[in-house]
């Protein structure tokens, strides 16, 4: 911005790139190496000398991968689609209405963003088992219990109650002149209206849960049951020390997020000017 | 009309309220009582030992180790994330397409997943990795990044700034081009250098989102967990235990679930205690800067 020597900040600019890119491309070279090629040299082989596939055969062989990504697309999604109904339920009810108890809920939403997740998650895995959100009843009830504290957040409420907030309250006054039922609004006039704010939340939701461990690593043992971290993990164990199977599985298990990313990247890395404007 | 309208906010919070009930007010009340009991002689006839279990986590050698860890952790990361994030963002800044491409690229590390992370800088910072072999290359000996006490940690902040650096870098940028052009140019006649520039302009008006910046890193650090877990196993003997680390060994390890979730509890009062602090200092910034 203060370019006054642009040569400092092409120097600058493409030092953090290559800090930023430089783990994901070792990762890539390393899976691509040979399994007699060794992998400490001086200096550090960028390019495979034998390049090879077998890392990744054996790898999708060993591990239901597919599964694993299943695991993840539903739980993240079934998650993020409660997190935004609920955010938009309770943001419309709090920005447009006056009711008994208003405080005391207010009070709540900020409870619940001082309290880490890691104090409740003992409970609450006492409380899935009880209701048997487990792998042991099947893969739609691991996948809900997977879900479940992610579906709501004190965050989203109050990042849509604010959006609502800044929304002039005419198009609504006239959706109801003409007839609207109270879901008719909320669906057909205000969501439409707050898509940024719902697109951000959706894509915060996403990769909160996406990127979840703790949570689904005490949910999920057997392989079919694991999400793509923790059959990460677990790739770790199986392959315990041969980082060319290892580097090979992060790669597969890496490329949805790239691809979300590529989707996606116009509204994350967006400044705030832009969506305003 | 009026009776319809005074049922519709009911309406609207009944899904939320239930939700919020069932992931938050039901398991932190029974988070409270079961930080009362006794789990460790019978796991499902607990025994109610009052407020011990909160005096045994204080006394605990074991929890003051990973207090003292996650502090180490928050003085490696905070600094190097506050510098870094700011350089990051005065480079990135900008509305031209070819930087918003580069964005793209720094912003990677923020896109994938903790874990992902983990394993990709476990095979950078492993003893046959490319640090190792690139040291190796400069004639320097190698250093057991993950398996020597001194290392450890820097080892674990490094990957942690690695990858939210580009996080904060955004929320600056968004700050930065809020800044009028026009206070730049007039400064320039004026006869501004660059640093003076960034030290009388930018970094004033970044103030305000460096304290958020500075607090959303800082409870972030304090909840360092899954870079632990897949990076060191909280070795070597223990030198890299977090307290969420300890909370999750003692609870899922060594089921004593009275012992976690008293530590738990102690855990989110040192959250809201730091919270209070970071609102009031930030809250004094803003009190200066009406007076002034």
């Amino acid at each position: 911005m203060q370019a006054k020597n642009p040569w400092l900040s092409y120097l600058g600019r493409t030092f953090f790139i290559l800090i930023a890119v430089m783990p994901f491309l070792w990762m890539l070279s390393t899976s691509f190496k040979g399994s007699e090629e060794a992998l400490f040299t001086t200096p550090p082989q960028w390019v495979p000398l034998h390049p090879t596939w077998e890392h990744y055969v054996k790898v999708w062989q060993a591990l239901p991968m597919l599964q694993f990504f299943v695991n993840s697309l539903v739980v993240t999604t079934l998650a993020s689609f409660g997190n935004v109904l609920n955010a938009v339920l309770a943001g419309i009810a709090l920005s447009r209405f006056d009711f008994k108890g208003k405080t005391l809920f207010f009070a709540l939403i900020f409870a619940t963003m001082f309290v880490p997740f890691e104090v409740l998650m003992i409970p609450l895995y006492k409380s899935v088992l009880q209701l048997g959100l487990t792998a042991r009843s099947g893969t739609v009830p691991l996948w809900i219990g997977l879900a479940l504290p992610f579906c709501v957040s004190g965050f989203g409420i109050l990042m849509v109650k604010d959006a609502v907030d800044n929304l002039p309250p005419y198009y609504e006054e006239a959706a109801l002149l003409d007839g609207a039922s109270l879901f008719q609004r909320i669906f057909g006039v205000i969501m439409p209206l707050i898509q940024p704010t719902l697109v951000t939340l959706t894509i915060f939701s996403f990769i909160a849960v996406w990127g979840d461990f703790l949570w689904a690593s005490l949910l999920t043992n057997e392989p079919q049951t694991l999400t793509l971290t923790t059959g990460l993990v677990q790739l770790q164990g199986q392959f315990s020390s041969d980082w060319r199977q290892i580097s090979a599985g992060t790669v597969l298990m890496l490329l949805p997020s790239l691809l979300f990313f590529g989707v996606m990247q116009r509204y994350l890395i967006q400044s705030q000017g832009g969506a305003k404007g | 009309m009026s009776s319809k309208a005074k049922i519709a906010p009911f309406l609207l919070l009944s899904l939320p309220f239930l939700s919020l009930m069932l992931v938050f007010v039901v398991p932190l009340i029974q988070a409270v009582s079961m930080s009362g009991l006794d789990f460790t002689h019978n796991l499902y006839t607990p025994q109610w030992v009052g407020v011990a279990n909160y005096t045994n986590v204080l006394t605990s050698p074991d929890f003051a180790q990973a207090l003292w860890n996650t502090l180490v952790l928050l003085v490696y990361i905070l600094p190097a994330v506050l510098v870094l994030s700011t350089l990051m963002a005065l480079l990135f800044a900008g509305r031209f397409q070819a930087v918003s491409l580069l964005r793209v690229l720094v912003y990677l590390p923020v896109v994938i997943s903790m874990v992902v992370a983990g394993m990709l800088w476990k095979w950078l910072l492993a003893g046959e990795g490319l640090l190792n072999s690139g040291l190796a290359f400069l004639q320097v000996p190698s250093v057991p990044w993950l398996s020597s006490p001194n290392w450890v940690l820097p080892a674990i902040a490094l990957v942690v700034v690695w990858k939210a650096s580009a996080y904060y870098m955004m929320m600056l940028i968004t700050r930065l081009e809020g800044i009028p052009k026009a206070m730049y140019e007039s400064a320039e006649l004026d006869g501004a250098n660059a640093l003076q520039r960034f030290y009388f302009i930018t970094l004033p008006q970044l103030k305000g989102m460096l304290a958020l910046v500075a607090m959303i890193c800082t409870l972030g650090s304090l909840k360092i967990f899954s870079e632990v877990y897949i990076l060191t196993g909280g070795g070597p003997i223990g030198t890299s235990k977090t307290l969420i680390f300890y909370l999750y060994e003692r609870a899922f390890q060594r089921l004593d679930l009275g012992i976690a979730a008293a530590a738990g509890l102690i855990f989110a009062l040192l959250i809201v205690i730091l919270t209070l602090i970071q609102k009031r200092l930030t809250a004094e910034h803003h009190e200066r800067k009406g007076a002034s």
